[in-house]
């Protein structure tokens, strides 16, 4: 019979003291440093320490700066509620590459439920078909910090857009809901509507036994 | 496990009767007790992913039956997941039977175990069939891609899993034993498969850590069996861990102008190991690993040549490089 290996409590205080010394901020010349050089490795090396310094500059920097940070939150994939708070205001900015940057981010960052209805309402109400494509591929991919039960909302949405009158609408909301399950319960995006009709209730009744197992 | 249940009994009866020939038809397509000193990692039979801190090993801490058992350990915010995968021959039609035995230390920490066809680890058509996972403490299996609670998991106990699956319906019924417990204490029938595809074709089977980072999982997979509901022919091992020759399922690109010259270098290796000019072989494959691009393709191959020529220890020191090893670390 093995055991399993316990720090004994002297070994334990010493981790303490050292991941609170670690906590603190990382220092802001070099996080500068490492966002001018689009270092998203060494940023990782540094830890969620560089996150306040990288929101100040978020903040203070201009459309490409802010776009650089934004891919930069992307990839780190660290939850962030200041990096939401920022990143939100941008969701909607007619930069396409500073909107697509934010839209990828965002449920990079945080499962915040704002996250998913900012995404929806771009997908559904955009008059920007490539932004509207571009939120539904973070729907489809990003939401990584979403639970479960926070799925709901993200699947209400995308079956309500399946009753979309616009095509690219109903065809970028089936391609999420397929990536996120596996499954397109016959949907057509440019089938007859009383076929649509019918997988749309498919698709009602599946979402009401996902939410009865919660 | 104290007490055997039926259907493990039946199980163990089915593997008395697996023929001693390997190449006699069988329905065992896998079984693993890790007692029989069966554990030689290749392409017809598993890999053994220890990624970042996480691992997977033998183990006498824990079993089910016999003497050891395999251990995953993953380790939260490395980066990576350990993994357990192990192959057998795709099946589009007729039945499987999939048995194995788990324990886990704690039930909060996540793992993951699935079986998948060719489309890999997803919910597509061809991709996970049966998909187990410890959320919060409770076991739960996906079907219809839902998430569905099936019990709350107690540490330190093992837990016998026998799904029977049919493959063209794309559906399964599942007993869950706990240790003690005669009756399963769970029974479920004609449940469609993880992304409720019919049809969706089964070739290997997974056991993980979690895929978010965020698991410490500690846990034991015992008695893992795969059967079909007809016997089915299979390769005899040519040599540990493979039916085939690498050589034989990877050769080298035929010719081509401005290829690499590892590739040419490779190619006449396979001419030469076809031969059995082993020497010749080992000494064309080392030239081209000191360029190639494709190394794991040439460390297989003299993978092969060292069986052939008997140095046993090499064979297993290069095939272990791609496909892991259950060693103790």
């Amino acid at each position: 019979m093995t055991t399993m290996w316990r720090p004994s409590w002297l070994v334990g205080c010493l981790l303490l003291i050292l991941a609170s010394s670690q906590a603190t901020a990382a220092p802001g010349s070099r996080v500068a440093e490492l966002v001018a050089s689009n270092d998203a490795e060494a940023l990782r090396g540094l830890g969620p320490k560089a996150l306040p310094e990288m929101v100040r500059l978020y903040k203070a920097g201009d459309t490409a700066q802010r776009t650089r940070i934004a891919n930069l939150f992307y990839q780190l994939s660290w939850k962030s509620p200041e990096a939401v708070d920022i990143l939100i205001p941008d969701v909607r900015t007619q930069d396409p590459e500073l909107r697509i940057a934010v839209q990828y981010a965002l449920g990079r960052v945080s499962d915040d439920p704002r996250v998913v209805e900012a995404l929806l309402r771009n997908m559904t109400q955009d008059p920007n078909p490539l932004f509207r494509d571009k939120a539904a591929c973070a729907l489809a991919y990003d939401q990584v910090h979403l639970s479960e039960a926070e799925k709901v909302r993200l699947y209400e949405g995308l079956i309500e857009a399946l009753a979309s009158e616009e095509l690219q609408i109903r065809a970028i909301a089936i391609q999420a809901l397929h990536i996120h399950t596996g499954q397109a319960k016959g949907f057509l995006p440019n089938a007859p509507l009383e076929m649509r009709q019918k997988s749309i209730e498919q698709w009602k009744r599946w979402l009401a036994e996902y939410k009865e197992n919660l | 496990m104290r007490r055997m249940s039926t259907a493990a009994l039946l199980l163990l009866a089915l593997l008395a009767a697996i023929p001693t020939a390997a190449a006699e038809p069988s329905p065992i397509l896998v079984s693993y007790s890790w007692d029989d000193g069966k554990t030689e990692t290749g392409p017809d039979t598993f890999s053994v992913f220890r990624n970042a801190r996480g691992n997977v090993q033998l183990s006498n801490a824990f079993r089910a039956s016999g003497e050891q058992s395999v251990e995953l350990r993953d380790a939260a915010g490395d980066h990576d997941f350990p993994e357990l995968q192990g192959y057998f021959p795709e099946l589009r039609t007729g039945w499987l039977v999939i048995h194995f035995a788990l324990l886990v230390i704690d039930p909060r920490e996540e793992l993951n175990v699935a079986l998948a066809g060719p489309g890999w680890f997803n919910l597509d058509q061809d991709g996970i069939s049966f998909w187990l996972a410890t959320r919060d403490g409770n076991l739960i299996h996906t079907t219809d891609s839902i998430p569905k609670r099936l019990l709350r998991l107690k540490p330190f106990t093992w837990y016998g899993i026998d799904a029977d699956y049919d493959v063209v319906r794309g559906r399964y019924d599942l007993r869950i034993y706990e240790e003690g417990i005669e009756e399963p204490v769970v029974s479920l029938k004609n449940v469609p498969n993880a992304g409720s595809h019919p049809g969706s074709a089964v070739s290997m089977f997974s056991f993980i850590g979690d895929l978010a980072d965020r698991s410490n999982v500690v846990y034991y997979v015992d008695d893992v069996v795969v059967a079909t509901d007809r016997k089915i022919e299979l390769p005899r091992f040519i040599a540990p861990g493979r039916r085939a020759y690498f050589v034989d399922k990877h050769p080298a690109p035929a010719a081509a102008d401005g290829e690499p010259t590892a590739v040419r270098l490779e190619r006449q290796g396979d001419a030469a190991f076809l031969v059995r000019d082993l020497r010749e072989a080992k000494r064309l494959y080392e030239e081209a690993l000191t360029t190639s691009e494709n190394r794991a393709t040439l460390l297989l191959k003299l993978s092969d040549v060292s069986f052939l020529m008997g140095d046993l220890a090499a064979e297993k020191a290069l095939r272990e490089k791609i496909f892991g090893s259950l060693d103790p670390r």
